[in-house]
């Protein structure tokens, strides 16, 4: 980083030259670049302009002040300028302009004036202390001043002393005749300011900005007519706002939006008598206005006009902004959810009836009844298997088998049902496992079980296509429907005979779907059996289709499967 | 050829440089000034100037005046039927003066320099170059208004001055440029203005003030509201001209069969013109405070436009300044003839000696930022200014910000234009965004270089200075780049409209006012009126040049006479 040159290098002269020099320079040496191209080199040239200019100005006269266009800001109560007095004409407008400005309702609009009086005279009784800010706000009826003005003398000091003459801490708000009087000063004033020229008008303008807030609140009444007449809204939200006419605009952006959310269509308006009223949170607060309405309420108000949460109660915006007390705390809700429990525990266990203890029979009709059972497990074997088989041969071969079959029989004699059903029971289930077994067994005896299942699928086709469905999924046939016939039936009990020889009757936990792909021949043939089109045959292949096309297709697949000899064939039979 | 254009929201006016003088051009109709009006009807015949003013109170939905306070917005104005943005009506007016030049020189200009008010917004000026691109003109540049009053201000004067103040009240924008003139240097200290005062502003809150006096029965409100705005207005126009000489004058509002009237004084006007008169001063103090310059140092006061012809307004800036305004300028004339000497400039004329203005930026450039507040609340949308106003152009400045949430990805800055604290109120230009590496919350700073130079041109640059990113951008407005089909059909869509031969523009304009005569004047003038305008259109008719010519002078000659004197009765 270079040094800074002096402002005198940069310009190429001798200190001490004065401002015509200083200028010469300049405009050689702005005329020698171009400040599009070289930005920097212009930003310091003209730098050391001013610089070398305030310094000629310093050197030309080191007693007086550099004059600042600034105004500074008026101290109270003196009028900052030797301006001429008020009677001497220093309003120099046309008569015309003088007898206008007299008359009444001139560039005052009724504004929040009064509010201080209003206050004093509907002020609660209860209240010691007249606030201010305790009463609702009251629009000031159109009263116009009197057409006559008393001429003041010292309009500003009157006005001055009215506003802040018993020292800083009077609060009070002006009584009617002080109201007028100050009113009509300020009014004067006004005038002066309209017609005086610039550096007059500004030192006016400050004079009456600072007094107005430092007045404050006292000096509300007057805000609007001064805010008009000097246009302080205009510059309200600008970067250059005067800190005490952004005071000033902010406290009337203040009454604007107290007069407006007394409107009852106002949106906030229900929170805002919400919050006025005394006391902490009731429970019908909750009916008049909800909690999101409030907490924008309040954030807005804090945030733009602080002042205007005094017109609030206290306890209830404190109410209003607790957090929801919901926790218990964890020790207390660990005994509350023990007691509970238990209680909910005892609740049921008393509800429940105790379980009947099972009733005794007689010795004698205890016999009867395992006599009973005995010939229905003997009946049902022989169903399953043939005559000849029994209990102790199924046994030694399929003891867990024997174990189902003999208290699947005792059920069914204790529930009364007759010998022939509980046989058919267990045919049903021996075939079940029969047909389970094809996963276990290869060659021959899985070509055998095939074989049946397809006759017996033939049969369960004929009665319709829910048996025959029925009959593929679980294996049973219904007797009332269907009878297999006895050639069948022998053809199973053989069968039967030989996997229980085996030991392939075992139950299967859970049977895995099985896919196999299906040679083109085979299906060439089951469209011709069939004669249903391909897309069916397809679906019925993935038992997607109708109950009778599902039954036709398997039907005629396991049969051309039987009648086909390539390689796919097991694998086919075992998905059927 | 380069020719400086005052395109303004009244009047127009184009001026060249030649022979060391710069020289206003006349328009078809021997004047000077050519008003900024156009009216186009269904069958697409366009009036541009003061046929067009004429056309507007029997014409009112045709008619379209005033439209530069339009320019930069999106706003349409329908006219005969069709649409139309504010370019396109300017670019009209541009062209018509195109043609002036070339009827008075001989030479098609192809570039020119237009003047537009120092207070203009980025996207105001933008439209104004492309309104010069509509009409086929190459915009060489852009110059302030007050700027080139300044410059025509004291040219033959090479002395040093202090620094003087332009006040420059038109018909709808208000400028005021403190200016420093000095060995050959013209240098603009600071500019503040309102784009939204000028001189039918005192026309409307005359025609406010006078409304309930003329038409207490209220019959003027049934009329459709474009017709009765344009009867108001230029019965406030006429009064106050009236008003500039005279204490009193007659309102008069005429339609159909009625007659509304009502005197009005000079005293009745200026106080109904109280609010705007204030409003005058905020400009004035702004600037002056601005440029540290106090009101008793300026050496002149230089009014300029033709709304500080009113004795109100001189009255208004006396007593601001406590002293009399310079009058060596012609208010109407000054700025076009500034424009002259600036396009003198650019071609590099010898008889002028080389003259170097430099500029000031009249608005805050900066961007959006969020501040924390009291209660520890986040405030989003605060305006951080990094070029503060007046500076003097080409500038460049640099400002620091940093992240505000942790592991922030990337810091977005929308760039802003104004002179209001919450970003709300001022107007954007454009945006553009860094990534920045995690880290928690401030950690990250990001430097900001804003480049203003003095075409108006901003380029933003962005630098993290601990990963040495950058990011840069240049504020173009998307419809500036060359986008050679969307000038090329704005321009062939006004090529399909059809303009009256110049030579007979006089007559044309003849026509257009004993029409509006017509309409202003009733019972046994209306008749006369009426008369006139047959034997015209008889003469018309002939096509005898000679007849015309003779018809023209007795139907102007009539005219006058009867304005002049005024309706009787």
């Amino acid at each position: 980083m270079s040094r800074r040159r002096p402002p005198w290098s940069v310009l190429g002269l001798d200190a001490g030259a004065d401002a015509g020099a200083i200028r010469k320079a300049y405009a050689t040496r702005l005329k020698a670049i171009d400040p599009d191209a070289d930005p920097a080199g212009f930003a310091r040239l003209r730098e050391a302009r001013e610089a070398a200019l305030r310094l000629a100005r310093r050197a030309a006269k080191p007693d007086e002040p550099v004059p600042e266009a600034e105004v500074e800001a008026a101290s109270v109560g003196v009028w900052p300028y030797a301006a001429p007095d008020f009677d001497a004409g220093a309003a120099s407008g046309d008569a015309a302009l003088t007898v206008n400005v007299l008359q009444p309702g001139t560039g005052s609009a009724p504004a929040p004036a009064m509010i201080f009086a209003q206050a004093r005279s509907a002020a609660p009784a209860v209240t010691p202390i007249v606030d201010p800010f305790a009463a609702v706000i009251a629009r000031r009826a159109n009263a116009a001043p009197a057409p006559t003005i008393a001429s003041y003398p010292q309009p500003r000091e009157r006005l001055h002393a009215l506003l802040l003459g018993n020292g800083e801490g009077d609060e009070a708000a002006l009584d009617e005749a002080d109201l007028v009087a100050a009113q009509d000063c300020l009014r004067l004033i006004l005038r002066d300011a309209v017609q005086a020229d610039l550096a007059r008008h500004d030192a006016i303008e400050e004079w009456v900005a600072d007094l107005l807030a430092e007045a404050w609140p006292r000096s509300a009444p007057l805000l609007a007519t001064a805010a008009d007449s000097f246009r302080w809204e205009a510059e309200a939200g600008k970067l250059g706002e005067r800190p005490a006419i952004a005071f000033l605009n902010a406290r009337r952006k203040g009454y604007r939006f107290q007069e407006a959310v007394l409107d009852p269509k106002h949106i906030y308006h229900k929170a805002w008598l919400e919050l006025q009223r005394p006391g902490r949170k009731d429970l019908l607060s909750r009916l008049r206005t909800t909690r999101s309405d409030v907490d924008k309420l309040l954030t807005g108000i804090r945030r733009n006009f602080p002042e205007l949460e005094n017109h609030l109660d206290p306890d209830r915006v404190a109410s209003w902004q607790a957090p929801a007390r919901f926790r218990i705390g964890l020790r207390k809700g660990w005994w509350v959810f023990v007691l509970l429990s238990a209680a909910v525990r005892l609740a049921i266990s008393l509800s429940q009836p105790d379980a009947a203890p099972p009733a005794q029979l007689s010795p004698q009709a205890l016999l009867v009844q395992q006599q009973q059972q005995g010939r229905a497990e003997q009946a049902a074997l022989a169903a399953a298997f043939g005559p000849g088989h029994d209990r102790t041969w199924l046994e030694q071969r399929q003891p867990e088998l024997a174990q189902v079959i003999q208290s699947n029989v005792r059920l069914q004699t204790e529930a009364g049902n007759p010998d022939a059903k509980v046989a058919r029971i267990a045919s049903d289930l021996v075939r079940q496992r029969l047909f389970e077994a094809r996963d276990a067994v290869k060659g021959d005896l899985l070509e055998r079980i095939m074989r049946l299942r397809l006759a017996e699928m033939k049969v369960a086709q004929r009665t319709g296509p829910a048996d025959c469905r029925a009959f593929v999924q679980t294996a049973l046939l219904d007797p009332g429907k269907a009878a297999l016939p006895d050639a069948l039936r022998r053809r199973e009990q053989v069968l039967a005979v030989e996997l229980a020889e085996a030991g392939k009757l075992t139950p299967i936990e859970r049977r895995t779907p099985r896919s196999a792909t299906v040679p083109g021949r085979l299906v060439s043939e089951v469209l011709d059996v069939t004669h249903l089109s391909i897309e069916r045959v397809g679906a019925a292949m993935q038992h997607k289709a109708s109950d009778a096309d599902n039954c036709a297709v398997t039907t005629a697949l396991l049969q051309a499967t039987l009648a086909y000899g390539g390689k796919e064939r097991e694998a086919i039979l075992r998905t059927l | 050829m380069l020719i400086g254009i005052d395109l303004g929201t009244t009047n127009s006016a184009v001026a060249i440089w030649r022979d060391g003088l710069a020289e206003l051009v006349p328009n078809a109709l021997g004047e000077r000034l050519t008003p900024s009006a156009v009216s186009i009807d269904r069958q697409r015949q366009t009036w541009v100037g003061a046929a067009a003013l004429d056309r507007m109170a029997n014409h009112p939905d045709d008619t379209a005046t005033s439209f530069k306070r339009l320019m930069g917005t999106d706003k349409l104005t329908r006219l005969g039927g069709q649409d139309y943005r504010a370019e396109d009506l300017s670019a009209l007016v541009l062209m018509a003066l195109r043609d002036d030049v070339v009827r008075h020189t001989g030479v098609l200009p192809t570039q020119a320099v237009i003047t537009v008010p120092a207070y203009f917004n980025d996207r105001q000026r933008k439209a104004t170059r492309r309104a010069g691109q509509i009409a086929g003109l190459d915009v060489r540049r852009l110059i302030n208004e007050p700027t080139a009053a300044a410059l025509a201000f004291g040219l033959q004067d090479k002395e040093d001055r202090e620094p003087f103040l332009v006040f420059d009240l038109g018909g709808g924008t208000f400028d005021v440029s403190v200016v420093e003139k000095f060995e050959g240097i013209v240098e603009v200290r600071g500019s503040a203005g309102d784009n939204r005062l000028g001189g039918d502003d005192f026309n409307a809150a005359l025609a406010a003030l006078m409304q309930p006096r003329i038409d207490p029965a209220g019959a003027l409100a049934k009329l459709p509201e474009a017709r009765r705005r344009a009867l108001l207005f230029r019965a406030a126009e006429q009064s106050r001209r009236q008003l500039t000489t005279v204490a009193q004058a007659d309102f008069v509002v005429t339609f159909d069969d009625t007659r509304l009237e009502a005197p009005v004084t000079a005293e009745d006007f200026e106080q109904a013109c109280g609010p705007i008169i204030r409003r005058l001063r905020d400009p004035v103090v702004r600037a002056l405070r601005d440029c540290a310059i106090d009101a008793a140092g300026l050496s002149a006061i230089v009014l300029v436009g033709g709304a500080t012809r009113m004795p109100l307004v001189r009255r208004a800036i006396a007593r601001m300044f406590g002293r009399f305004p310079d009058s060596s300028v012609h208010p109407d004339h000054a700025v076009a003839q500034g424009a002259a000497i600036q396009a003198g400039l650019l071609a590099r004329d010898n008889a002028l000696d080389e003259v170097r203005i430099t500029d000031v930026c009249p608005f805050t450039l900066g961007v959006d930022t969020i501040e924390r507040d009291a209660h520890g609340g986040l405030h989003h949308g605060v305006f951080s200014p990094i070029i503060e106003r007046n500076t003097p152009v080409p500038v460049s400045r640099v400002n620091f910000y940093q992240t505000v949430a942790d592991n922030q990805k990337k810091l977005q800055f929308n760039i802003y234009q104004g002179e209001a604290r919450e970003v709300s109120g001022n107007i954007q230009l454009g945006s553009i965004t860094i990534p920045v590496p995690p880290r928690p919350a401030g950690e990250i700073h990001a430097e900001v270089r804003f480049s203003y130079d003095s075409s108006g041109l901003l380029e933003v640059d962005v630098v993290l200075p601990d990963t040495g990113v950058t990011r840069n951008l240049v504020i173009v407005d998307e419809e500036d780049r060359p986008d050679r089909t969307e000038i090329e059909g704005r321009r062939a869509a006004l090529a399909r409209l059809k303009f009256h031969p110049r030579e007979s523009a006089e007559n044309v304009a003849a026509m257009a006012r004993a029409e509006r005569c017509y309409e202003d004047f009733l019972g046994e003038e209306r008749a006369m009126i009426s008369a006139w305008i047959a034997e015209f259109k008889g003469a018309l008719e002939s096509q005898d040049p000679r007849r015309i010519a003779d018809a023209k002078a007795m139907l102007i000659g009539n005219l006058d006479e009867i304005e002049r004197i005024g309706p009787l009765g």
